[in-house]
């Protein structure tokens, strides 16, 4: 299945539904506070995935309890084939950054992200996916990052949501080989991909801005993948606003054309 | 005596991140920002690895962040508006950090209150949008200005809140 992330400026181009967005996935932030009857409506029409961003799996000590009651309803309203988070920290010693920021792939930072990932598996009844993120800084640990989260899907009795973006810019900015780093992932791991495509800023450095048309070195790597490993969905994540119905269709379409 | 807690990593990165002049002291003196920090010895390793383009780099990547969603909530106040730049926003996120889900709403508002403090111009009705959708207010009058036949007319705009996060706007008077 390919399909796309629901955002406001394209909820006219989803409710009126066309045969190459074959899924769709909900960020639970943009239903909290309203909507819940939309999400309804969208699950009756389409398989739905719902893709945490906020529960800050890596942060040692409770989960927000706000945000997970607020995820769960969004999951009661659409009843997701599964939901996702991230592998990193949002919010730590009373700061909320908002953004997905990284940890050390150490033995007490599996301990801890396993941990809070099972907890949300439990509370929220759904099969949980776990996001390999994109960071400037790449701190060092007990292991290589792919080696950390196959143990920590593992440990935790998770899967992979792999963003085959982020694996492409980390590659890049930190000078690593991303066939190589796949090998090293089972197959069977991977369910779901993310894809979107990539900034380049004026010193060399590559950053996932959600808001490019995919590349075709990207889209290279993105075949590569699909074919290899054979996930059950592939979600493309555009954020900007900006973005044209007509520019996602030709964006689905070379997605299909890479399955 | 109490020992104090020693602070992990993701403290301590949070710390890092949502400061500028807390990043600028650690990156000067590292080993100095650790110990006052009270970092435990795994973040202490883990901190001193990174190189200070890469904090830099991180850091530059949450702002800009907070920037596109506050440019995509006030585009009344950036549209055609000099000083309305990435330049004061910077300034302004060394002193604010917002929180919580309609953390992006809180920043517009508070990046629109530091815009009026320096003097720069911004759009009133954005800043009423802001206060509604955020339940600071419930309604708002404001006298605006419309453009009718070629010639800018006085009118009243009523703006009231409707629920989290949403609020609608009638023009009430064309005087």
């Amino acid at each position: 299945m390919i399909g796309i992330g629901w955002r406001r400026n394209l909820a006219g181009m989803i409710s009126i539904g066309d045969d190459r967005i074959q899924c769709l996935e909900i960020v639970p932030d943009h239903f909290l506070d309203s909507g819940r009857q939309q999400l309804a409506e969208l699950s009756g029409r389409y398989p739905v995935f719902v893709h945490g961003l906020s529960c800050s799996l890596g942060t040692p000590g409770p989960m927000d309890e706000e945000y997970l009651r607020g995820f769960k309803q969004v999951c009661d309203a659409c009843q997701p084939h599964w939901i996702s988070e991230h592998v990193a920290f949002t919010r730590a010693g009373g700061i909320d950054l908002g953004h997905l920021n990284p940890l050390s792939p150490t033995r007490a930072n599996l301990q801890t992200i396993a941990s809070n990932a099972q907890e949300l598996q439990e509370r929220l009844e759904r099969p949980l996916l776990l996001e390999n993120i994109t960071s400037s800084i790449r701190l060092q640990g007990d292991m290589p990052e792919n080696e950390f989260l196959v143990e920590l899907c593992r440990r935790a009795d998770c899967r992979l949501l792999l963003d085959v973006t982020n694996l492409f810019i980390n590659a890049r900015n930190h000078g690593f080989d991303p066939q190589r780093w796949l090998e090293l992932v089972p197959a069977e791991l991977v369910v779901q991909l993310h894809v979107v495509g990539y900034q380049l800023d004026g010193n060399g450095r590559y950053h996932d801005s959600h808001d490019q048309p995919l590349q075709a070195d990207l889209l290279e790597l993105i075949g590569l993948v699909m074919e290899s490993h054979q996930p059950e969905a592939v979600i493309l994540e555009r954020d900007d606003s900006q973005a044209r119905p007509a520019e996602i269709i030709a964006e689905l379409e070379a997605l299909h054309a890479a399955a | 005596m109490r020992q104090p807690e020693l602070a992990t990593e993701q403290v301590l990165l949070a710390r890092l991140l949502s400061d500028g002049g807390r990043l600028g002291s650690f990156i000067s003196d590292r080993a100095g920002w650790l110990d006052d920090n009270a970092a435990d010895p795994a973040a202490r390793s883990a901190l001193l690895a990174i190189p200070a383009e890469d904090l830099l780099a991180q850091r530059g990547t949450l702002v800009a962040k907070r920037w596109r969603a506050v440019l995509e909530l006030l585009p009344e106040s950036s549209f055609g508006n000099p000083g309305f730049c990435r330049a004061i926003f910077e300034d302004y996120a060394d002193r604010y950090w917002p929180e919580g889900h309609m953390r992006h709403e809180r920043d517009a508002l508070a990046f629109l209150q530091f815009c009026q403090s320096k003097g720069i111009a911004v759009s009133r009705v954005e800043i009423a949008r802001l206060e509604l959708r955020l339940g600071l207010r419930r309604f708002h009058i404001l006298p605006v200005r419309l453009s009718r036949r070629g010639r800018l007319r006085p009118a009243l705009l009523l703006m009231h809140r409707t629920g989290p996060r949403s609020c609608r706007e009638h023009l009430i008077a064309s005087l």
